[in-house]
């Protein structure tokens, strides 16, 4: 049990705004940049991101501390981004034979595709221009470290369909950082480096 | 191995779920095949920056909307919680029942006090069914409206969210018969519920302030 994350709930329980502010700073960031991966919109992660603490709030009764207080906040954000991705009829075991095609007209080449220094920010855009379905499975596996079992669970398909979908998203993403590298605002300064 | 096994393989190579003898086998590939090395790099180099992405700051407005819409929730009855919820859907019952012809109407509202005792699964179907209740008696309220007051501009706007709401409390209804016990669905359609008795609420206040549309209540 984490007593420590008990006792803050109680007392954001009790209406305590300095504990659910405190509480807000700390998971804040990282719930911010899941959603805004996932939704690949900053904006619908900012509403979502409010649904999340809001939501938050009102279900702290029901916060056992069977895990921490980050971890059932992933849960609730989790399932938040979900059914905001539903909402729009999003399917996350939707099919993407587009990406497939493309798989099969992928260019071979001896020559390395992905920079060796990528870009955050070219990162980040590209992120964003991925299908949802793939997206969201690229981001809950290869940003977040869950595990295939994992984000079937999370997403509710199965394991090979998880495999598929981050097998997708990476290829879609070596297209995308290929083609922004061999382009003439490749040249431009990399302020921002993810290695 | 084969540049196409390289290709069906290269996710778990990067990922390091191989095992040792398909390790081996890649690596043997790899070195004598310089576009396939290519494609290990680069998914390699992939995975590897995608890991080091990580918070991302909110604007600050979102916390103060945070803030803003705790505020408004405290200072409406408390609302969060099955019991908060219980003396939401109580509260509106009462509400309506404050409307001048509507005391011969409506039974006795539920006490949110009769939820507090009980599980959690069951404090929900005690919400659900409160709501429900007040739904149905404020409907049997607007239904005595004629037809062509409903249809004028006032009502119009309150028809169209009855009528979204209607589709997402159809929407959280059927995903809760597949999985009757998920928290966050049985939230949707309880927040659903509220909204509706609401804008029930407002519909029967505007058509109470014209009372000509309205038989008057039997003595």
């Amino acid at each position: 049990v984490h007593e420590a994350d008990l006792e803050v709930a109680r007392r954001c329980r009790e209406g305590d705004p300095a504990a659910f502010e405190a509480l807000y700073r700390a998971h804040a960031g990282r719930l911010y940049g899941l959603v805004s991966r996932m939704l690949g919109s900053a904006a619908e992660a900012e509403d979502v991101l409010q649904e999340i603490f809001v939501s938050a709030h009102r279900k702290m009764a029901g916060f056992r501390g069977e895990s921490s207080l980050g971890t059932w906040l992933y849960r609730i954000a989790i399932n938040q981004c979900l059914d905001y991705l539903r909402s729009r009829g999003v399917r996350m075991s939707r099919a993407t034979e587009s990406l497939d095609q493309e798989d099969a007209h992928e260019p071979v080449s001896a020559e390395p595709a992905v920079p060796v220094a990528i870009s955050r920010i070219d990162l980040e855009r590209a992120i964003a221009q991925l299908p949802e379905g793939c997206r969201a499975a690229f981001v809950l596996h290869d940003v977040e470290g869950l595990d295939h079992r994992e984000v079937a669970e999370a997403l509710g398909i199965s394991e090979g369909t998880s495999k598929s979908q981050v097998h997708k998203a990476r290829h879609r993403l070596r297209r995308l950082l290929g083609a922004r590298s061999r382009s003439p605002h490749a040249a431009r300064p990399q302020l921002v480096r993810a290695l | 191995m084969t540049c196409d096994d390289i290709a069906l393989l290269a996710d778990e190579y990067v990922d390091g779920t191989c095992d040792q003898g398909t390790i081996a086998a890649i690596g043997d590939h790899l070195d004598g095949c310089a576009e396939c090395r290519a494609l290990a790099g680069d998914l390699s180099r992939l995975r590897s920056a995608a890991k080091t992405l990580g918070p991302i700051a909110p604007p600050a407005h979102v916390w103060a909307n945070i803030e803003a819409r705790l505020h408004g929730d405290a200072a409406s009855a408390s609302r969060g919680g099955w019991r908060g919820l219980l003396a939401a859907a109580a509260a509106f019952a009462l509400l309506a029942a404050g409307l001048s012809w509507l005391g011969t109407h409506l039974p006795p509202a539920a006490s949110p006090v009769e939820g507090a005792a009980l599980a959690p699964g069951d404090q929900f179907q005690l919400a659900e069914a409160v709501y429900q209740s007040a739904i149905e008696d404020l409907e049997s309220i607007t239904a005595q409206a004629d037809a062509p007051v409903l249809a004028e501009p006032a009502f119009a706007a309150l028809q169209a969210g009855l009528v979204d709401l209607d589709a997402a409390i159809d929407e959280a209804r059927g995903r809760l018969s597949a999985a009757p016990d998920d928290e966050l669905t049985q939230e949707n359609l309880l927040t659903a519920l509220d909204s509706k008795v609401l804008l029930l609420r407002d519909t029967v206040a505007l058509l109470d302030q014209n009372g000509a549309y309205f038989e008057e209540p039997n003595p």
